[in-house]
């Protein structure tokens, strides 16, 4: 009855469990709350270990009893583990070996607060509990499993966030939203397909209405107290006009998404929820049990109807006429952009700053692409071009050897200063000078290691990394580079358009206002490689990735190739440097680490290599989702480091590897478009 | 992997690698040689400059080269790992350096409680013998561990995977161990070995109840004032141990692999693994092996390490497991002996460099990078490298 590996797999995951014990994990996540004052982190952390296993040995088995049987042996099994381990703690000082165990210690959080015996006793109840509802979900449906895990992951990830993302939006403005939302969503429910400026049209109408109605409740005060609106609501008294535009772009939208593939579906209905739940719990430290409640059921119900109501949508959106299909995706995708713009606003400052980090990886992520998804040249020394992108914009904008004409700055007079520091540029003339220097020292780096493959070349360009890290910190070229000091403070880049007779004078000194930068870095990085990749020289780097010798033999030229991935791809990292830098408003070389170039190439390889959409998804999984947790930071990198190894066991390719055209389609297609001119003939 | 394959599935396999030379010769090869060469003599004038202007005497250089010779000893030891493991699977192991590092730390907590069971210091060698064996067994297992759950499964994937489950491996193990053992450094204690009382008979002598007793020689914690040839030097034993040390563990290896069964089999998977397999060679088996000797010898060189420079923290393995590799390919990869020279001489020329060009010590790892370069364009298959090394770089 219980299934062969069951036992031996679930001592493993003990074992593993075991040593993030010994780690004092459990005490320290218990210092983080999720749902009220009792659920902590560490309360997850247990229900995913024990309930977990149980559920994963649960499934291998075939029938209720089954089932049960081997989820209550799983469970058994880790849970049984622990309570060793506290029993042993409870015996044994392991505090000089383990020294977190001194301020964590394991029985501390897992009995309970009862004494050891009924509090292993209570505990082993408690396992026995998970292994048989462990057994239980698994014998239930597919959709239902689906609802209660999603809801219950959307519970824990809001309590969880909750302490650093409560001021993105009001719960009432959330709710406008989203009833604009529903509502254009919800008028095209029942109509067959149209064209889509009828469909955009009925939804931005029908958001229009609801615009109308809410905006007169607030205006004549009936729904809110005047004098306490939400940033959205309070454009109904404040700009009527932009309040009536945006709850018909988002009865738009609803409409939009109701007739769209699945995927843009699913992502689009979440938009709104989320937004619910984040207005929930605006303003709030942590949540109530409450709240946990009703994010609980919300997420249930729409989890459980969206099956059906994307199965409608796809099927409507494959009966529309290609045109329309098409006009769909780039409305969406104009929407999606749309989104993008408006997220700092309601973010905040920490959460864009987060966003930025996420974007500058992007950059970065989309120019190694070049170097290792198109050419395959693995590059573990990326580090060196952002750093010099990221000295050039340094040198360059302030009183620097460079800008002083050779004096250094510090044997000015500080008066002075004005007159000799002539060479001081502004961001925009420093910018490209820092693209071009990085790309140039790329190509630089490049001929050394040109006959190099592989791993050597992996190692030859972690070496480069370091050194350009080495000599920054060194005090032999102090009086440039500043040494460890680096070299600070770096003005803003500044928007200055008065000199074309537009009033409009904004420096990019915050976290939100840089975030457009690294928007249009994104964009220009995206649209450069897109382009390049189905041009002579893309198709040059992917066959000289395939075999190099037979592409020499075809006629490319593997030295010319090389440079210029090794150019066009350094220059992409010293554009993000450039950014970073002025971001700062300051350069120090220890932000120039070996784990900058790991973080790149590892993200570019989740993501899938070779694929645009790939740098994104790994560099929000990689880089924002440990920014975001950054209270859990202890664990970050231990997380990073396993998530690595776990995602190459399951997903080799990445997540979103690049569509590969198999030559037999590419050759049918190309019969297609020929076979009729030859049958003519 | 796929390359070796590919080269050797293609049917003149000699022909594309010369138009391939022939080509680089003409175009690329000379000019990059130039440029090399011109650093090369721009290094070689700074340093004859900074001899004959008298910044730097003999006697710092034989100073520096025995500090040199125990560092290039443990990055032999570790180094014989790297080519082993590139040698049969032509993977950087990016975690090796950390295979190392828990050596040191599961010796340090042997070492320990036996410092306060007294057993230190009454059977200090029989405890030091005991460390080494602990480091050896922690860094084989953590080594075993690593083969099995992130290298085994991956065999057949494209290159680049294993070497990010590598770089993975090797910052969870970082950080496992920061988490289990804390940030903190961890000390090993001190260790006075006596050795050859009867040669060494004037060193660490001492009144005991009247008479003069005289120990013999400290070979782990001594450090004693030498005159050669007029060079006033301050010696450690303990650097002559590690080179010693590091000499004789290469020999066995070497005669592990060339004489025993075992290292035949290792030397025909490196050549071919289906071949091989269908040899009746258990590749699995073998490719196991070949991680436990290598980490065998970096958990020995780990607790030599921790013993003579004490302190022990989590992060301590990257940086030698890099330089480390770096030595492996100064050798020429895959090969034993090369390995091991590289090691000193990657150790030598890092220590004496710095002050050598009259640059900052902060230099050092620019120095020890720099040489890789280097080499990898004038002799890429390394000092000691074998034509097969190029095919598989």
């Amino acid at each position: 009855m219980i299934h062969k590996n069951t036992i031996q797999h679930s001592l493993y995951a003990a074992i593993a469990i075991l040593i993030l014990a010994l780690t004092g994990i459990f005490g320290n996540f218990a210092t983080r709350t999720v749902i009220g004052e009792s659920i902590t982190s560490s309360t997850v952390l247990l229900v995913l270990a024990v309930g977990g296993i149980g559920y994963f040995m649960a499934n291998r088995a075939e029938g209720l009893a089954a089932k049960i049987a081997n989820g209550l042996t799983g469970s058994l099994i880790v849970g049984a583990g622990l309570v060793l381990l506290m029993l042993l703690e409870s015996a044994v000082d392991l505090t000089f070996v383990f020294v977190y165990l001194k301020r964590f210690p394991l029985g501390k959080e897992l009995l309970f607060g009862q004494e050891l015996i009924p509090g292993v006793l209570l505990f082993l109840a408690l396992a026995v509990l998970m292994g048989v509802l462990a057994g239980v979900l698994s014998c239930s449906s597919g959709r239902i499993q689906n609802t209660l895990v999603m809801s219950a992951a959307v519970m824990a990830a809001t309590g969880l966030l909750v302490n650093q993302v409560n001021s993105v939006i009001a719960l009432p403005d959330a709710l406008a939203v989203a009833v604009a939302f529903t509502v254009g969503y919800v008028t095209l429910f029942f109509r067959k397909t149209d064209t889509i400026v009828y469909r955009i049209g009925i939804g931005f109408l029908s958001g229009l209405a609801v615009g109308l109605v809410l905006g007169g409740f607030v205006a004549w005060g009936w729904l809110l107290d005047p004098n306490d609106l939400p940033r959205i609501l309070s454009l109904a008294v404040e700009s009527g006009i932009l309040f009536l535009v945006i709850f018909g772009t988002l009865g738009a939208a609803g409409a939009l998404f109701a007739v769209a593939p699945a995927n843009s579906h699913n992502g689009a209905l979440y938009v709104p929820l989320v937004l619910v739940v984040l207005g929930l719990t605006n303003g709030k430290r942590s949540m109530t049990p409450e709240q946990a409640f009703i994010v609980f059921v919300l997420v249930a119900v729409v989890t459980w109807f969206m099956p059906v109501l994307s199965q409608r949508a796809s099927h409507q959106y494959e009966q529309l006429a290609r045109p329309q299909q098409r006009g769909t995706r780039q409305l969406s995708s104009i929407f999606a952009v749309a989104v993008l713009l408006v997220l700092p606003i309601f973010a905040g400052q920490y959460i864009t700053s987060v966003l930025d980090l996420v974007l500058m990886y992007i950059i970065m992520g989309i120019g190694l692409n070049v170097m290792i998804g198109y050419a395959g040249l693995l590059d573990l020394g990326y580090v060196a071009a952002f750093a010099i992108g990221a000295y050039t914009v340094g040198l360059l904008m302030s009183p620097s050897l460079l800008t002083c004409g050779g004096v250094h700055p510090n044997d000015i007079n500080p008066d002075q200063i004005q007159q000799v520091c002539t060479g001081v540029m502004t961001f925009w003339q420093a910018w490209p000078f820092a693209i071009l220097t990085s790309g140039m020292v790329g190509v630089l780096l490049g001929i050394p290691v040109l006959r190099l493959r592989g791993d050597y070349l992996a190692i030859v360009t972690l070496g480069f990394g370091e050194i350009i890290r080495l000599l920054a910190l060194s005090n032999d070229l102090k009086p440039l580079l500043g040494a460890a000091q680096g070299i600070s403070p770096i003005p803003t880049p500044l928007i200055d358009l008065r000199s074309i007779g537009i009033n409009f004078n904004e420096s990019l000194g915050n976290s939100i206002s840089i975030y457009y930068l690294f928007i249009a870095g994104v964009m220009l990085a995206a649209f450069v490689v897109a382009r390049l990749a189905s041009t002579r020289l893309g198709r040059a780097w992917r066959s000289m990735r395939a075999d190099e010798d037979v592409a020499q033999a075809m006629g490319i030229h593997l030295i010319r190739t090389k440079l210029l991935a090794f150019g066009i791809s350094s220059a992409f990292a010293g554009m993000g440097g450039a950014i970073f830098g002025s971001w700062l408003q300051g350069i120090f070389p220890n932000s120039f680490t070996l784990l900058v170039s790991i973080n790149v190439v590892s993200l570019i390889i989740i993501g899938g290599l070779g694929s645009i959409p790939g740098a994104v998804v790994g560099s929000l999984i990689l880089i924002g989702l440990p920014e975001v947790l950054r209270e859990l930071q202890d664990y970050r990198l231990l997380a990073f480091g396993a998530l690595l190894v776990v995602a190459m066991l399951l997903k080799p390719d990445g997540l979103l590897p690049p569509p590969v055209r198999k030559l037999s389609e590419m050759f049918s297609e190309h019969r297609a478009k020929h076979q009729p001119e030859v049958s003519h003939e | 992997m796929t390359d070796s394959q590919s080269h050797d599935a293609s049917p003149q396999p000699g022909t594309v690698d010369m138009i391939t030379t022939s080509l680089l010769k003409n175009t690329l090869y000379n000019p990059l040689r130039l440029a090399g060469g011109l650093l090369i003599f721009l290094l070689v004038y700074v340093a004859v400059t900074n001899i004959a202007s008298g910044n730097y005497t003999l006697e710092a250089f034989v100073r520096q080269s025995i500090t040199g010779l125990a560092q290039g000893g443990i990055y032999a030891l570790i180094a014989l790992g790297y080519t082993l493991v590139y040698g049969i699977l032509l993977m950087i192991n990016f975690a090796h350096g950390e295979v190392f590092m828990a050596g040191a730390y599961v010796g340090f907590f042997a070492i320990n409680a036996m410092e306060q069971s007294g057993m230190l210091a009454d059977h200090t060698f029989l405890a030091l013998l005991i460390t080494l064996m602990v480091g050896v067994v922690a860094s084989v297992t953590i080594a075993l561990l690593l083969e099995r759950i992130a290298y085994r499964p991956l065999r057949g994937a494209p290159r680049l995977v294993p070497l990010i489950t590598a770089i993975g491996a090797s910052i969870t193990l970082q950080q496992l161990f920061l988490r289990l053992f804390g940030p903190d450094p961890r000390v090993y204690p001190r260790v006075n070995l006596y050795i050859l009382p009867g040669i060494f008979k004037d060193l660490e002598c001492a009144e005991v109840s009247g008479a003069q007793v005289c120990k013999g020689l400290d070979l782990i914690d001594g450090l004693y004032r030498v005159d050669v040839l007029g060079m006033n030097l301050r010696i450690r034993p303990v650097f002559f141990l590690v080179a010693f040390f590091a000499i004789v563990l290469m020999i066995a290896l070497w005669f592990f692999v060339q004489r025993t069964k075992t290292g035949k089999a290792m030397r025909a998977v490196a050549e071919d693994k289906n071949a091989a397999a269908l040899m009746g060679i258990n590749v699995d088996r073998v490719i196991a092996t070949t991680f436990v000797l290598g980490a065998a010898l970096a958990g020995a060189g780990a607790v030599l390490f921790a013993l003579y420079n004490q302190q022990v923290t989590p992060f301590m393995g990257f940086v030698p497991g890099i330089k480390a590799f770096t030595a492996a390919v100064l050798g020429g990869i895959g090969n034993i002996p090369g390995a091991m020279l590289g090691g000193f001489f990657l150790g030598i020329v890092e220590s004496t460099g710095p002050a050598l060009l009259g640059i900052s010590s902060q230099l050092k790892d620019v120095i020890a990078f720099g040489l890789l370069v280097l080499i990898l364009i004038f002799r890429p298959t390394g000092i000691f490298g074998e034509v097969l090394a190029e095919k598989k770089a």
